[in-house]
């Protein structure tokens, strides 16, 4: 590097040392902001996800003659709702800003229906206060265990 | 340098954080992904398990079955984790790869069946060390994938391979846990003749430790038994007999026939022309008064005085115990005094219910090895051989018929003087001595060596006598100096086979049926269950398992039922367990060799025969006891703890079964394979 | 760009220029900091919460998709799947085992956090949360649904709702709040199957 004997440092050295912190410094702190606001995202994602398993759970956890195939709304997707015509009731834990849409479909093969395509779809707010509407979907098998 | 060391540091963490949160946002990703995969799992489960189910079971139906599957879980030895998809035609998974792609292009089912975690279960050679026997899960694996997300549901059930032959009990004909139970002489029961033939009151029971050649299968050929009896250890080849406990002894039977025992000593192949062997002593083991001539007075002393010159020498003829002969209502053969009262108020004159080896047809001997403390008993009349050496006196001796016959009587120590008479059996004067015990012996030790007494041997001896007699023996000595066998309480017993040896110890009943208890497939809680479980509409019991009934209500089980029909069919062997109860035998018969039944009977019991029919079966009661009924017939191997004779005993026969000896490759056939029917998934 | 000036000393402009260029970038890097300790130290709060509250539920729904009715107790009596105050527990297929364990999770409540704990057949307990807890309950519902001119018994539905609230010790933090209804696939199953 510098092979004079001064003892101090000169301007230029100060200069890129301090350049050299903030090109450091820079990156790490953007990382911070954007790890934050990555965890408020986690969050929402995290609520949405939850509610997705719940709904698919009620759903696939049904005798596999009451999973009524249909596309579902968020209106009628709702806690004490009925689900299509039939006896059973959705219920739900309380969740802000999100909405629940459903598709369940046949699987046939030799006119027998021999499993049932569940497709859960969770609309929810990026973060509280934001209006950037985020989606999230699931989707499974149920087999048919009549057969 | 301070600036970048800060910075360093601070890239650190502030790296940490954000991979900490990223990998909290792919975590929560990959948590959902795995709920996914999961059901996915579920839906390949169920929907395949039907399918799975059914073709396990053809796998397992019948006695063919799956070869493949078969020889891999009967092979000796361990098994390690092995994929059967292939074994079972798998065709499932195709429809589920299907199934899943339509769902989404990444996600994938897959429902594999696997054999695992299969370890060897009868390792210990003081137990039972079994090379094929094993405990393990057949599992039906279903793999859901999505993303990169993996889970697997598995469905166990639980797989067992025992043999249902009772482990050394195999080896053996009987097994006797308390032969004296009744005290030493108990078993002497019975009242028969000289010819052995028995008219009334109790009878014997015949053990056959070879394969006879009226047996239903596994006939022996009478040309291959007859060569076999010269085989001096042919005992290897044969089923063994264990009398435990305290000393019994066993009065053996006289008689040639198909009843009688005298076969221990000498050759019966024709018992028309059967005739006692006569054992001369030899004149060094004589007294010194034998090796030169007597003058003694002859008996004719009515016409004359006269003191004649006589040899003597001693013999003796070996016999079996004989209640009445066909013409005496008394104890034939204490007639005459030769015997002493004593010895008939110690012996009695009845003999043995136990035959432990065979019957003197030809091809129906069957000596074998005998353990424990046994001895069989048997009257030896010694008789004084005597020569006048004087021409006429011998010409009127040698005249008389029947020939004159000196029998030596049995005298204790006290009744021992030396003016004790010895003369003519009948009594006549024949021109024989008149003789006193002191002219020959001069005190009672020499003259006990010589007299007549009832003998004991242990049992374990008579087989090498035996030896003597199959292979004609020229200067046979009492008892035999073949020393083939020796008495044996069995305390280090070797079973094996090649190179693997099944067990080495001391055999006992209790650890016979924990040995026997471990090998458990199924429960069932009582007789009627099991009834319902494993006799099909045929009345044929088709069990292939091994099963334990509890029968807490203590019943007793007959088998067959009453009301089925006699002898019950077993089409498909196995072992049943009995806990607690009675066991009433009613008839039992194998459709082939290949198929085996055991009843063991855990608790104190009665095993009984309540009719004449044949029973294929092997009976393991060892703290039971065989109680009287029918007379029976057994193809097996039969333990007990205790034998209750009194005259109501009918006897019968047991024959052992060599295709189930341990030491042949005949025992492999009676493993048999248990697959649980019931899955753990669903719990039913 | 080399000054190869021989000077010794610094002028006042370049000592001015460089304390200013220092300063701002002092004073950004100072804020930054503060920001960042504040929002670090927030951040790692609330993700530890959230990490802790996710592993939590998907452990219990993990355990309670294995969650059998052990055959010898009435199908028709699911106490076998018990919540109280707390301790939530339940008989669980093992496969490993090849036969039901009970599983039990157990909350001891705390005023500076409380923890749960869960414990598997004959083992000994494990802690799941350690003095997070601010408040927790747990139930076990069981409906029942008929259809209006069916002649069934209907269908039974089982379910576990949970109100889980996390804080760190040092809280000046957001607590984290999880309500959620689970419902066990395998149970339900067993409770329709005919």
């Amino acid at each position: 590097m510098n092979n004079s004997t001064r003892r101090g440092l000169s301007m230029l050295e100060i200069v890129f040392s301090a350049g050299i912190l903030a090109l450091i410094m820079l990156p790490v702190f953007m990382t911070f902001s954007t790890g934050n606001r990555n965890i408020q995202l986690t969050d929402a994602e995290f609520r949405a996800h939850t509610a997705a398993i719940e709904l698919m759970e009620q759903i696939i956890s049904l005798p596999f003659g009451q999973i009524k195939s249909g596309e579902y709304e968020s209106d009628v997707i709702v806690d004490g709702g009925q689900f299509a015509d039939g006896p059973v009731l959705f219920k739900f834990s309380p969740a802000e800003d999100l909405w629940r849409s459903m598709k369940v479909e046949d699987i046939r093969r030799d006119g027998k229906t021999l499993f049932k395509k569940v497709t859960v779809t969770i609309k929810y707010v990026a973060a509280p206060g934001s209006d950037r509407i985020r989606e999230f979907f699931m989707k499974t098998l149920v087999a048919n265990e009549n057969l | 340098m301070f600036a970048v060391i800060i910075g360093t540091v601070m890239l650190i963490l502030a790296v940490s954080l954000y991979s900490f949160v990223g990998h909290q946002h792919t975590g929560i990703q990959s948590i959902v992904n795995g709920e996914i995969a999961h059901f996915l799992a579920e839906a390949g489960i169920n929907s395949s398990i039907g399918s799975v189910r059914e073709a396990i079971g053809k796998v397992m139906s019948g006695t063919s079955g799956n070869q493949q599957l078969n020889q891999l879980l009967l092979n000796p030895g361990e098994l390690e984790d092995i994929c059967i998809n292939d074994m079972l035609d798998a065709s499932w998974n195709r429809d589920l790869e299907e199934f899943a792609r339509e769902m989404d292009k990444d996600a994938s089912i897959k429902v594999d069946v696997w054999l695992r975690d299969f370890s060897i279960c009868e390792t210990a050679p003081t137990s039972w060390a079994d090379p094929a026997a094993k405990d393990g899960y057949l599992v039906i694996e279903s793999t859901g994938t999505f993303k990169n997300s993996s889970r697997v549901i598995l469905v166990k059930r639980k797989v067992r391979v025992g043999s249902t032959i009772p482990a050394w009990m195999g080896k053996f004909s009987l097994f006797v846990n308390d032969a004296a139970r009744a005290g030493e002489g108990g078993f002497n029961i019975i009242r028969n003749d000289y010819r052995g033939m028995i008219t009334d009151g109790p009878k014997p029971l015949i053990t056959y430790n070879h394969a006879t050649p009226d047996a239903p299968f596994e006939a022996g050929n009478m040309g291959d038994i007859l060569r076999e009896e010269a085989e001096k250890d042919i005992w290897q080849r044969r089923g063994w007999i264990w009398m435990g406990g305290r000393r019994s002894r066993l009065n053996l039977c006289s008689g040639a026939g198909d009843l009688g025992e005298i076969f221990h000593f000498y050759d019966v192949s024709n018992p028309n022309i059967f005739s006692p062997v006569k054992f001369s002593t030899p004149a060094d083991a004589l007294p010194d008064s034998f090796s030169s001539s007597l003058s003694i007075p002859w008996d004719k002393s009515s016409s004359s005085v006269r003191q004649v010159s006589y040899r003597f020498g001693h013999s003796f003829v070996l016999d079996g115990f004989h209640d009445r002969s066909n013409r005496k209502e008394t104890d034939a053969m204490y007639e005459g005094n030769i015997l002493s009262t004593g010895e008939k108020n110690a012996y009695s004159s009845k003999s043995s219910i136990l035959h432990l080896f065979g019957d003197a047809r030809k091809g129906y001997q069957s000596r074998t090895r005998v353990f424990g403390n046994v001895h069989i008993a048997f009257p030896r009349y010694a008789s004084l051989e005597v020569k006048p050496e004087e021409p006429d006196v011998e010409a009127l001796f040698t005249s008389v018929s029947p020939p004159p016959l000196y029998l030596l009587p049995s005298v204790s120590e006290n009744a021992w003087n030396n003016s004790i008479m010895i003369q003519d059996i009948m009594g006549r004067q024949v021109g024989g001595p008149l003789l006193q015990s002191g002219m020959l012996c001069d005190s009672y030790a020499d003259y006990a060596l010589l007299m007549s007494r009832i003998s004991e041997l242990p049992y374990a001896e008579s087989y090498n006598s035996m030896q003597d007699v199959y292979s004609n023996k020229a200067g046979r000595v009492f008892p035999s100096d073949a020393g083939i066998l020796a008495m044996d309480n069995g305390l280090n017993l070797e079973i094996s086979r090649d190179q693997h040896m099944f067990f080495k110890g001391r055999p006992t009943g209790q650890s016979l049926l924990q040995v026997i208890e471990n090998r458990t497939q199924i429960e069932i809680d009582s007789i009627n269950d099991f009834w319902k479980r494993f006799l099909n509409d045929r009345g044929e019991l088709e069990l292939n398992a091994i099963v334990s009934i509890k029968n807490s209500r203590q019943l007793d089980m007959q088998i067959p039922a009453a009301g089925k029909p006699q002898p019950m069919v077993v089409k498909g062997g196995g072992m049943i367990i009995l806990q607690q109860g009675n066991l009433v035998l009613r008839g039992i018969s194998c459709i082939s060799p290949a198929e085996a039944l055991t009843l063991v009977l855990a608790g104190t019991g009665s095993v009984s025969f309540s009719s004449t029919q044949p029973n294929h079966v092997n009976v393991v009661a060892p703290n039971a006891e065989l109680g009287y009924g029918s007379k029976f017939d057994m193809y097996g191997s039969l333990c007990v703890g205790s034998i209750y004779a009194d005259h109501r005993f009918q006897g019968g026969t047991v024959r052992f079964r060599p295709g189930q000896d341990p030491t042949t490759t005949g025992y492999n056939r009676y493993y048999k394979v248990f697959i649980d029917p019931k899955d753990s998934f669903w719990n039913e | 760009m080399r000054i190869c000036k021989n000077r010794q000393a610094f002028t006042l402009v370049e000592i001015l220029v460089v304390c200013g260029i220092v300063s701002v970038f002092m004073g950004t890097a100072i804020m930054l900091f503060t920001n960042f300790r504040r929002g670090f130290s927030r951040s790692e709060g609330t993700a530890v919460l959230m990490q802790d509250g996710a592993l939590f539920l998907a452990r219990l729904r993990t355990d309670l998709n294995s969650a059998v009715i052990a055959p010898d107790s009435s199908v028709s009596n699911p106490a076998q799947l018990s919540a109280t105050s707390d301790q939530l527990s339940f008989m669980v297929y093992s496969s490993r085992e090849a036969r039901a364990l009970p599983v039990v999770y157990r909350y001891q409540a705390s005023e500076s956090g409380g923890s749960i704990f869960r414990r598997e057949g004959g083992d000994s307990e494990r802690e799941l949360i350690k003095n997070r807890v601010a408040s927790l309950t747990w139930q076990t519902d069981l409906e029942r649904f008929i259809e209006p001119e069916g002649t069934s018994s209907g269908t039974l539905r089982i379910s576990i709702g949970l109100d889980l609230k996390l804080k760190m010790r040092s809280g000046d933090e957001k607590p984290f709040a999880l309500k959620t209804f689970i419902f066990p696939a395998r149970l339900n199953r067993q409770l329709n199957s005919p």
